[in-house]
């Protein structure tokens, strides 16, 4: 029986990273799709991220299994349910890299208003964010789940900038103005992933201490 | 062992005591009846010789006297004459009690009774005295059973005593028998001093343990030499099991594949890569397919090949190689790119041939006009073979397959030859050539160095400007010798500086075609000089002029 558990439990692992991966190439495509203003790449974040879905439901039921079954307890039930936590942000960061495309596509027909400069280095940012959280999740690692968390301000402070940029071409050249919206959303969608990956390093640290940023100390 | 010793301790010892007692309670018992039944005989004997001399008188006088005892006497009808315990009122005939009728009849009468209380029994012993009366004497003891219910208490204290005893024996004895056991080398198993039953073991150890250490050294052997074979191969080697988990992994997969040897065997490929090309051909290849595929991670491209392997139908595990074809990939572009070039740089000399043939061939030349016509298509055609030349040679320094000799020859009379010769060009340029430096020797391909320095010196009046300078100086120096052509020509602007080597790559792309050259002048240059293991470098400013030095190392 405790066997089987194990397995079930590497097995949870497992699908836990490969679902890490296709997140990194959902977001990864869009960010391609985004810099070379190339539908194909676009089309395929959308793909991927259909099946980014698909693995979470696998994942979450894997996980009520395991609970129901199992009834696990202290470390491996908390990395069931930081599992179960874990699952839903990565979802939504394919989400938001499918959103990012949809805008790649609308946008691909005209040529950008200007030459994106902060947004790729906040593409580039954000992808290092969600590479480190499933690295930290995959080697267990608590001080590179810290360095996401503490990187969050970079993002955010990126979005600013964006922001404000896309208000001076604004107020230069009011054509530029609906554009400019689409590529604020863009902006936000990548601050946005940022802060699901902090959720994410969250998480990994929770169920390393077994203490969570929002829900206090474990009870054991 | 110890608890089986002493188990089988305290049983015995509980067995003997309880045998040893029982019989040993049973002989006393059997001696003291026998005893009491002499004396109740020698008391009878007493009576009857004091009733012999004083009468009934001396029964009055024993009344206390034998307490232990019943003393009775009886007449011979059965009438109780006397009795020194009971009333005589309250005592019945006692003619047809057994030891009394035996006496009457024989003289002598004995009997056991068991009294009411159970527990103990009375004897009796009836004498006919020689007047005719009976006296009985009888006596009251404990029973068999009673006298083994006495000795119960003394029983459990033995027992206690001697069980103490056994235990600590026992643990003892268990210890001393169990310490040359525990202290056996099971590493040398016959080198052992200890019971002779456990030489058949002992020696069965031995031959195992033999038998295991070269099994094992042989696994180990194995797995070292598959090691050592693996590690250093150049392909990245990934032994997956049928669900997944990584067998092996060698070096250079875990270099291509940015991860660290993982701490256990048997965890699944995901944990060192997580990108989705390795999943499709793992999963792919775990499902009992082969594939092969190709992919890029970020400037690399790396070929994949994931093969199954099948026992009985079902897969065992998978392998899978993976090459690093990052250079094979490049060299494969630069080599269609330039086949592309060349189709091109052949095709333009080609048109203008094939126009001017047709027009000369329909006759729409007038006659006055075919000699330049003719000219301008041999000026084409020499285009075309020195270009095909030049593609030539490139091919041959390329696959280092040079028909000619290597030779110690004169570097600085060389590059005065070819000053010599390229002196109309320059002249028709407008330009002053001048050579100058020491004698100085390398070993090369003269033919070769010969076209090296031509192509540096074409390039150097060519791209110069009017009255302009070329100076050639070879200069000989601790390492080797250097050959420096500079120019007060255009320039080479910095982003161009690292392409100017490569095929076909122009500076100026609008000068092309009334400069003449192929595009492959600095390409041969750069090879011919690896060729001779020299080095070239580039100095240039823009407008200033351009001086590339060729340093050949000092011939052998």
């Amino acid at each position: 029986m405790r066997n089987s558990f194990d397995t079930q439990l590497e097995q949870l692992n497992t699908q836990l990273i490969q679902m890490g991966g296709l997140v990194e190439l959902t977001i990864n495509s869009a960010v391609k799709a985004l810099i070379d203003q190339d539908t194909e790449q676009a089309k395929k974040a959308i793909l991927a991220e259909q099946e980014v879905d698909h693995k979470e439901k696998e994942i979450e039921s894997l996980c009520l299994k395991l609970l129901l079954q199992q009834q696990p307890v202290a470390r491996d039930l908390r990395r069931i349910s930081a599992a179960l936590k874990m699952i839903t942000d990565m979802e939504r960061i394919g989400d938001q890299a499918a959103s990012i495309s949809e805008i790649v596509l609308y946008l691909s027909d005209a040529p950008y208003i200007k030459k994106l400069e902060t947004i790729p280095q906040m593409a580039v940012e954000t992808i290092k964010m969600v590479n480190m959280s499933i690295d930290a999740y995959v080697k267990n690692d608590l001080a590179l789940a810290q360095a996401v968390v503490a990187a969050d301000t970079i993002v955010d402070d990126m979005f600013l900038l964006v922001k404000s940029e896309l208000i001076d071409l604004i107020h230069k050249d009011a054509t530029t103005g609906s554009q400019a919206m689409d590529l604020l959303m863009v902006a936000k969608y990548f601050e946005r992933i940022g802060d699901h990956a902090v959720n994410i390093a969250e998480w990994v640290i929770y169920s390393i201490t077994g203490i969570h940023k929002n829900i206090g100390p474990d009870m054991e | 062992m110890r608890r089986k010793i002493l188990s089988s301790m305290i049983l015995l010892v509980f067995v003997t005591v309880l045998l040893s007692t029982s019989l040993l309670t049973l002989v006393m018992y059997r001696q003291l009846s026998e005893d009491m039944r002499r004396e109740m005989n020698n008391q009878a004997v007493y009576i009857a010789a004091g009733l012999a001399t004083e009468g009934t008188v001396y029964l009055a006088g024993i009344k206390g006297e034998h307490e232990d005892s019943r003393i009775t006497l009886i007449d011979s009808a059965g009438e109780v004459l006397f009795d020194n315990r009971i009333a005589l009122s309250e005592l019945d005939n006692h003619k047809d009690r057994p030891e009394v009728a035996e006496a009457l009849a024989t003289g002598r009468g004995e009997a056991v009774r068991m009294s009411e209380t159970v527990g103990s029994q009375t004897y009796y012993l009836a004498i006919r005295l020689p007047d005719g009366t009976i006296l009985r004497i009888a006596s009251t003891t404990g029973s068999v059973l009673a006298a083994l219910a006495n000795s119960i208490p003394i029983l459990i204290l033995i027992f206690t005593v001697i069980l103490g005893l056994a235990v600590f024996m026992a643990k003892f004895q268990t210890k001393r028998i169990v310490a040359p056991i525990n202290n056996l080398d099971l590493e040398n198993p016959t080198e052992n001093e200890t019971y002779d039953e456990l030489s058949p073991l002992l020696l069965r150890i031995y031959n195992q343990k033999n038998c295991i250490d070269r099994q094992i050294k042989e696994l180990q052997q194995g797995k070292e030499q598959f090691e050592k074979i693996t590690e250093n191969m150049a392909e990245g080697l990934l032994i997956l099991d049928d669900t997944g988990g990584v067998l092996s992994v060698n070096k250079s997969a875990l270099l291509f594949l940015k991860a660290k040897r993982p701490a256990q065997i048997g965890r699944h490929y995901s944990n060192l890569n997580r990108s989705i090309w390795l999943q499709k051909v793992a999963e792919t290849a775990i499902k009992g397919q082969s594939v092969e595929e190709l992919f890029t991670s970020n400037l690399n491209h790396y070929q994949l090949r994931a093969t199954p392997i099948i026992e009985d139908g079902e897969t065992k595990g998978v392998i899978i190689l993976i090459l690093d074809v990052t250079e094979k990939q490049k060299a494969e572009m630069i080599r269609r790119e330039f086949s592309a070039n060349v189709s091109h740089e052949l095709k333009t000399p080609l048109t203008a041939i094939s126009g001017f043939a047709e027009l000369l061939k329909n006759s729409l030349v007038k006659r006055e006009d075919i000699p330049i016509f003719s000219a301008k298509i041999y000026e084409e055609a020499t285009r075309m073979i020195h270009l095909i030349e030049d593609v030539i040679r490139l091919s041959q320094l390329d696959e280092k397959k040079v028909p000619l000799a290597m030779e110690k020859m004169n570097l600085l009379e060389m590059a005065k030859n070819v000053g010599v010769r390229l002196l109309p060009l320059a002249d028709q340029k407008g330009v002053l050539v001048s050579v100058k430096g020491d004698t100085a020797y390398i070993k090369g391909v003269p033919q070769l160095i010969d076209e090296l320095i031509t192509n540096l010196c074409d390039n150097a009046i060519k791209y110069n400007q009017a009255q302009g300078t070329v100076s050639i100086e070879v200069t000989e120096g601790k390492e080797g010798v250097l050959l420096s052509v500079a120019d007060t020509g255009i320039g080479i602007p910095v982003e161009d500086k690292e392409r100017i080597f490569e095929r076909f790559y122009r500076v100026d792309k609008s000068r092309s075609k009334d400069t003449g050259g192929t595009g492959l002048g600095l390409s041969i240059v750069k090879h011919i000089a690896s060729y001779h293991n020299a080095k070239v470098e580039i100095e240039s400013t823009v407008g200033k002029g351009t001086k590339i030095f060729v340093s050949f190392p000092k011939p052998a």
